[in-house]
């Protein structure tokens, strides 16, 4: 596994400096200069999100799945390698986010709580969005996958205006909390589905 | 289990809508080269492919290495090396990271010296990413990684498809070392059959999908021969003392015999010509039955 860690993070060099670059710039931007620090942790798992997709892009153009299948790698070795890819870059997101948000809270006085929620909750949603489109580009590749890239990318933003220009009555804080305690478990699960998922997909894909 | 042969392959079948690899049955031994050759689409690369478990086989047996080979348990991949026709590594690794990458990968079997002394001799640089790489260099470095981990079988899908004639003697010559340690073996498909009459011990003929010649390369060419007569002379041949035939534009005929000695002294008046493996796919390729 290490070695299939080594050659991502080794291929996706330049691109993992573009994407700290982009956050930061992200941060001073939106983070210090407007105090809006929840926008940005969110926008640095949604770049965690294309780092895995970017790889996999990379590895499908370049044939390495066929070439990888013909070392020591098991298939399950090959698809747990981009899941623990994603995983790191998630985690890498989130200290991220929370790096932001203590600076918010040492020179804006932002409530660190809520920011450790804010990016909580990112992380898990860019892991179920990882859990839903993995198993489909696994399947269908990222040229045939990338109408659903689309779709998951679009619908929760048509869902939350739909929503908001239903005028429903916020939900009870107490719902929110829920949500936000059990969100955690849920995006793990999937994640650990999605994986089993992936291996067989790809076990048809890839015999 | 069978120690003697790298490769058994028995009754190999797989169909795509439009093309079917039919029955294949054969063996490579140990310490052997053997070429797989047949025009475009005749089933080589997918024979291959079925060979290494990237296609399941519709029906067949395949052992490798003395094994039954189990595509989903990659430990009997340590002792194989694959060289496809492009790469296989992503482009914006090195030579360098490639070593890093495969010694954590065959832990315990990678030669980082071996391979540093392959990129040497291939003149492929350490720094330099694999995107700035010609086809050459790309095949040179897919050869390096399939050989430092010092396998005991090589399979090559048209390794040496596309290189210079240069180029392609180093890999020949690299080829024939590696041969000569009497354990290993080679199988690799390609169209350019000189390289396959410098080094091949054996030839395998494919033709719409199937194995229609196989054997040792001198007798398939010391067997095989040309008869080239007029169509007087060609009256008085018996349809099974030839192969195939071709008629020529301008009257007569052009004969594949596989018993020349035979052949000659039946009919000393036709001439006689040796019959290179190019010539002998083109007759089963274009060439008419009888």
């Amino acid at each position: 596994m290490s070695a299939l860690l080594y050659k991502d993070l080794r291929n996706l060099r330049r691109y993992i400096v573009q994407l700290l670059a982009i956050c930061l710039a992200f941060g001073l931007i939106f983070g210090i200069s407007n105090g809006n620090f929840y926008f940005v942790s969110g926008y640095a798992e949604m770049l965690s999100l294309m780092l895995v997709l970017n790889s996999m892009a990379y590895d499908e153009q370049c044939g390495w799945y066929r070439c990888a299948l013909t070392m020591p790698i098991s298939r399950k070795m090959l698809v747990g390698g981009k899941y623990l890819l994603g995983l790191i870059s998630v985690v890498g997101g989130m200290i991220y986010a929370l790096l932001l948000s203590a600076v918010g809270t040492i020179f804006f006085s932002t409530s660190f709580l809520e920011a450790l929620c804010a990016s909580g909750a990112s992380s898990c949603v860019a892991l179920i969005l990882m859990s839903v489109l993995l198993p489909a580009l696994f399947r269908y590749g990222t040229e045939k996958a990338r109408l659903l890239m689309v779709l998951i990318f679009l619908l929760p933003v048509l869902l939350v205006l739909l929503l908001s220009r239903l005028g429903l009555p916020a939900p009870d804080p107490s719902l929110l909390i829920a949500l936000l305690i059990a969100l955690p478990f849920v995006s793990v699960a999937m994640y650990l589905l999605s994986f089993l998922l992936s291996v067989r997909w790809f076990q048809i894909k890839l015999p | 289990m069978d120690m003697e042969n790298a490769i058994k392959v028995e009754h190999l079948s797989k169909s795509y809508p439009g093309f079917a690899l039919r029955d294949l049955t054969f063996s490579i031994p140990r310490g052997c080269i053997v070429g797989l050759i047949g025009e475009n689409g005749a089933g080589k690369t997918t024979t291959l492919h079925a060979i290494l478990g990237l296609v399941s086989a519709d029906e067949g047996k395949i052992e490798l290495l003395g094994a039954p080979y189990d595509p989903r348990n990659p430990a009997l991949r340590r002792r194989i090396g694959v060289v496809f026709e492009d790469c296989g590594f992503p482009p914006h690794l090195t030579c360098r990271s490639v070593d890093r990458m495969l010694r954590r990968l065959y832990r315990g079997l990678w030669d980082a010296d071996a391979f540093a002394g392959y990129c040497r001799r291939f003149n492929l640089p350490g720094d330099k990413e694999l995107r700035n790489f010609s086809r050459g260099m790309k095949t040179k470095l897919s050869i390096a990684a399939a050989l430092a981990h010092r396998p005991e079988l090589l399979i090559l899908d048209e390794p040496t498809g596309g290189l210079d004639p240069i180029v392609r003697e180093e890999i020949l010559d690299l080829f024939s070392e590696f041969i000569q340690d009497e354990r290993n073996s080679i199988l690799f498909s390609t169209h350019i059959t000189t390289d396959l009459e410098k080094i091949a011990d054996e030839i395998l003929f494919l033709h719409e999908g199937r194995l229609i010649l196989s054997g040792s390369k001198d007798e398939l060419i010391y067997d095989h021969a040309v008869a080239r007569c007029t169509s007087a002379q060609f009256a008085d041949i018996a349809p099974e003392e030839y192969l195939r035939r071709r008629r020529l534009p301008g009257g007569g005929e052009e004969l594949l015999v596989d018993n020349r000695q035979q052949f000659a002294l039946r009919h000393p008046g036709v001439v006689l010509d040796r019959a290179g493996i190019d010539e002998i796919m083109l007759f089963y390729v274009k060439g008419e039955e009888k």
